[in-house]
């Protein structure tokens, strides 16, 4: 190729070729319309991939469930091709033998159940990443990088992995049992696990790396001087956290609550290896749907009520973020 | 005097870092701040200015010296439990609160009434002209409004010294000016001392009482902008101030604070030291280019040759080159039009009064 | 030093008494049962958490162990194709959206991006296990690579993303300005520097599909066990040291890739 025609392939973007010559810019003003055609087929053709596999694995399959809900479940596993309510139905009644509705709260209480831990779990994450966050934030620049890379590890180390540490660690032999008995504290192995306390200690360990990176992004961010300012008008450490340092960090902390709720809302590992299979939360009971009762349309139904949810919560956060000013892309983890 | 003194330090150091990243901030600075008056840090940056006024906060300790206010020892005191505020550089309004939360934040720390705080905030933002301003965030205000603000936030606390850090370095230049007229007012009226950080001469010269001259965490004078500009001790405040020529001179003959001084052309000049002068010393003596005239006296001390002219509408500018001197400054009013006899290549004579001659320290 | 004043203790503000207290007991939450694991794997008795000597037998024991290598090179044919495959794509998405003008619905099209962040995975895992049984595709390694190509894409998306917005733009322009073509602009200048991004961002999906397990069990059939699917069957016929030492195993090389990918992705462009 000549460079010439090398020269009249140049995309002619304004912004792109500032510093070559006149006839760019007299092309850029020409030719303004098919320069920007053929950035966007160019863009469209970078973007295919990405997009169709996207678009093909995961939100055909996900308008695939939402259909399967409103299906008829067949006895042993998949559907009948017919439409039925029962899925959404079942999630609040039970029929009964005269074929009415009897109100049931078995799942609605399952659901209230993945609430409550999911919201404890937020409450313990930020109680016990809030500190590390400020410490690793006040840190000079060169031990802030090797924390913050501390906090980052367990995140990319392999999450059942780090939930069968706890069964190690709790179980009435585990590590801590064995500790308390051998130096004479208790007398019977204290009920660690499989329970809601062993459960919130899984959740809070599995997803503590996204309540820490925001908060300490923010704090990162946050203008010391302010502080300084707070002391000089005569805050103490305390009034200055409280009145400048929190109300700063604000968008971190959302972000991360935010972050922490919505995977331990959809949580499978942790309840089912430290819960003990009796403390149900939405994941095993979206599962078993698969699983022992077969249930699929009922699944799909019980999935679609929890991305209803999760969509919900980013949703608002999201509207939030946006009328505070901050942006998504400054608590994002990677 | 001693009664008046508001902030006495005494020989103080900081020292950041230690071993080979060791820097002396501040080198045995000693110096005093009379109660009511407005006083000035002046250098260029890294001189040390800075960091005088966070010790005096109260966000730096010192390394060494002790600092007093008022005859009380202030060092270990944290800057919340110090009678000093401060206007920050970057005035540090705090983003989430309204301009009245920020400017009653101190007096909430220090416990006042609600109906007290009401009042002093009011009182404030009409002190510094942003009354009906209490609702507005910060990032809804302009920068010279931020200004008085931070200004308000301070003073409602009515410290017993204001520390302004560079306040007016963030404004473009005519609300500057405005600036310097508003704080003088509100210095006078209000009466606290304040302590001014500024790497700008001029405006060290308009607004203080009296001014220090920092370099390298050094005190290098302490005194009246008169007293500094026209009596400057060294070579460094002599430049940094205003303009100067250097002269290079050896005594010829010494009476107590006044000599003749044999320039290297081999004219002699007369001039004063407040220092001793010994016969045959090496000295510097300074010049103010305005103090100088160009003369047509054959035995004018000086002679040069005109290289340069240029017109600054008060006065103009005529760049000298003088044998063995190098190129010499001087400025002449621009009476009656100006004078535009002398032209550059000519030759001129350059001469001046005794007392614009100032004997230099180092 | 004759005149050294009495120093008085120097207040830090900014330290916050018990700070420094709390951030230690969140590491040592963070890293004790981690480290527990590799101990108890090294620990020659076999039933009780109890330590009794030191041994290396479960090591090769475990790695003697044909369904384990089964598994183990299950992960590794869909952590590979499944990596390689997602990195591909991202690049190309990530050129579309960091060069030339910013463009309308820039926002939607990084939010579909990070989609598979965002939904639970549970929720992915029943929606992809629908689909693959509905258009009747045999569940096994396909199924898995494809559920996993899903995913990976967003954490090989975001490195890539940051390293070319961090790239400054006029290096391209001044490879047309110096006669190269969209081709050679991209293959002489702006490849070369993606390159740790590129790598960074292929390493991090490599170890998300190595990790992952709810989605794997789902869209998983027979003879398609996946490593950690293998060690969930594991514990769940009880803690053995055989168990501590794949995890153990499977936590250092989730430990060397991340570290080579965080240094990746920290080197000055």
């Amino acid at each position: 190729m000549s460079t010439r025609e090398a020269q009249a392939e140049r995309p002619v973007e304004p912004q792109a070729a500032p510093q070559s010559a006149p006839q760019a810019a007299k092309g850029a003003m020409r030719g303004d319309l098919g320069a920007v055609r053929r950035e966007m087929a160019r863009r469209l053709a970078l973007l295919t991939p990405a997009m169709g596999i996207i678009i093909l694995v995961m939100v055909v399959p996900l308008a695939l469930m939402l259909t399967y809900s409103f299906l008829t479940s067949a006895r042993y596993g998949g559907v009948i091709w017919e439409f039925s309510t029962d899925a959404y139905l079942q999630f609040l009644f039970v029929r009964d033998l005269d074929d009415s509705l009897l109100f049931n709260d078995t799942y609605l209480r399952i659901f209230a159940r993945s609430f409550g831990l999911s919201l404890a779990t937020m409450g313990v994450a930020l109680l016990i990443g809030f500190p590390a966050a400020l410490f690793i934030a006040l840190q000079p620049p060169k031990y802030r990088t090797m924390l913050i890379f501390l906090v980052t590890i367990p995140f990319w180390t392999n999450l059942l992995v780090r939930n069968y540490a706890w069964i190690l660690l709790l179980r009435d032999r585990g590590l801590i049992n064995n500790t308390l008995m051998d130096l004479g504290v208790i007398s019977q192995p204290l009920p660690l696990i499989y329970n809601n306390f062993g459960i919130t200690l899984g959740l809070v360990y599995s997803f503590i790396p996204f309540m820490v990176l925001p908060i300490y992004a923010s704090l990162e961010k946050l203008d010391w001087r302010l502080v300084e300012a707070a002391y000089d008008l005569g805050a103490n450490r305390w009034e200055a956290l409280k009145r400048v340092i929190i109300p700063l960090a604000k968008p971190g902390i959302i972000a991360g609550s935010v972050l922490v709720f919505v995977p331990s809302l959809g949580a499978y590992i942790t309840p089912q290896l430290l819960g003990g299979g009796r403390n149900l939360m939405i994941g095993n009971l979206i599962q078993l749907q698969f699983g022992a009762s077969q249930n699929w349309p009922f699944g799909a139904a019980l999935a679609f009520i929890l991305l209803a949810i999760v969509l919900l919560a980013l949703v608002l956060w999201a509207l939030r973020a946006r009328r505070s000013g901050t942006s998504l892309k400054e608590v994002e983890i990677g | 005097m001693a009664e008046n003194i508001a902030i006495d330090l005494r020989a103080v150091s900081k020292v950041f870092g230690s071993g080979p990243d060791e820097v002396r901030a501040l080198d045995a600075v000693s110096l005093q701040i009379r109660d009511g008056e407005f006083f000035t840090l002046l250098g260029p940056s890294g001189c040390g200015k800075t960091t005088l006024l966070r010790l005096l906060a109260g966000f730096e300790q010192p390394t060494q010296g002790e600092i007093r206010l008022h005859g009380q020892e202030l060092s270990g005191l944290p800057p919340f439990r110090r009678p000093v505020n401060t206007v920050f550089q970057s005035y540090a309004l705090f983003p989430h609160m309204t301009v009245a939360q920020n400017v009653s934040f101190g007096l909430e720390m220090q416990g006042t009434s609600k109906a007290e705080i009401g009042r002093r905030v009011d009182e404030m933002l009409e002190l510094v002209k942003l009354a009906g301003y209490g609702r507005r965030k910060p990032a809804q205000l302009s920068g010279g409004q931020q200004q008085r603000v931070a200004l308000a936030r301070a003073l409602a606390n009515r410290p017993k010294v204001l520390l302004l850090d560079e306040p007016l370095s963030a404004l473009d230049l005519k609300l500057r000016k405005e600036m310097q007229i508003e704080l003088k007012r509100l210095q006078n009226d209000t009466g606290i001392t304040f302590v001014f950080v500024t790497h700008d001469q001029e405006e060290a010269l308009t607004m203080s009482d009296r001014l220090v001259v920092m370099d390298s965490g050094k005190a290098l004078q302490i005194g009246s902008p008169r007293e500094i500009y026209e009596h400057p001790e060294n070579r460094f405040v002599a430049d940094f101030i205003g303009e100067t020529n250097l002269l290079v001179a050896r005594v010829d003959s010494a009476d107590g604070e006044s000599g003749t001084f044999r320039l290297p052309s081999g004219a002699r000049v007369q001039g004063r030291s407040r220092d001793g002068l010994s016969a045959g010393a090496e000295v510097t003596l300074a010049l103010r280019p305005e103090r100088a005239e160009l003369s047509d006296d054959p035995d004018a001390p000086l002679r040069g040759r005109i290289e340069n002219v240029v017109y600054f509408g008060t006065d103009t500018l005529y760049q000298v080159s003088v044998n063995e001197v190098g190129l010499f400054r001087v400025r002449s009013q621009n009476v009656n039009g100006g004078m535009a006899a002398a032209g550059i290549g000519s030759t001129v004579g350059i001469s001046f009064a005794p007392d614009a001659i100032q004997v230099l320290r180092d | 030093m004759a005149n050294r004043t009495a120093a008085p203790k120097p207040v830090s503000l900014k330290r916050f008494p018990g700070l420094a207290t709390g951030a230690a007991f969140f590491f040592v939450y963070l890293y004790l049962p981690i480290l527990f694991v590799v101990f108890l794997s090294f620990n020659e008795n076999r039933i009780a958490t109890i330590w009794t000597g030191f041994t290396f037998d479960w090591y090769p024991l475990v790695l003697g162990n044909a369904d384990v290598l089964r598994a183990a090179q299950n992960s590794l044919i869909v952590a590979t194709f499944a990596s390689v495959i997602a990195t591909m794509a991202a690049t190309l998405a990530a050129l579309a959206m960091t060069q030339g003008r910013a463009m309308r619905r820039q926002e939607v099209v990084n939010g579909s991006l990070a989609l598979p962040l965002l939904i639970p995975e549970i929720v992915t895992a029943v929606a992809t296990l629908i689909f693959f049984v509905a258009i009747g595709m045999p569940l096994g390694l396909l199924t898995i690579t494809a559920a996993h190509t899903v995913f990976c894409i967003p954490f090989a998306y975001l490195p890539i993303r940051a390293r070319l917005e961090g790239m400054d733009p006029s290096l391209r322009e001044a490879a047309f300005d110096l006669y190269a073509n969209e081709r050679q602009a991209f293959f002489r200048v702006t490849l070369p520097l993606l390159w740790p991004g590129i790598l960074s961002g292929l390493l991090l999906a490599f170890i998300v599909s190595l990790d992952n397990f709810v989605i794997t069990f789902f869209v998983s059939g027979p003879g398609s066990t996946t490593l950690p699917v293998y060690i969930y069957g594991m514990i769940r016929t009880g803690v053995t040291p055989e168990v501590n030492a794949v995890s153990a195993l499977l936590l250092l090389v989730s430990l060397v890739l991340v570290t080579v990918a965080l240094l990746l992705s920290r080197r000055e462009t």
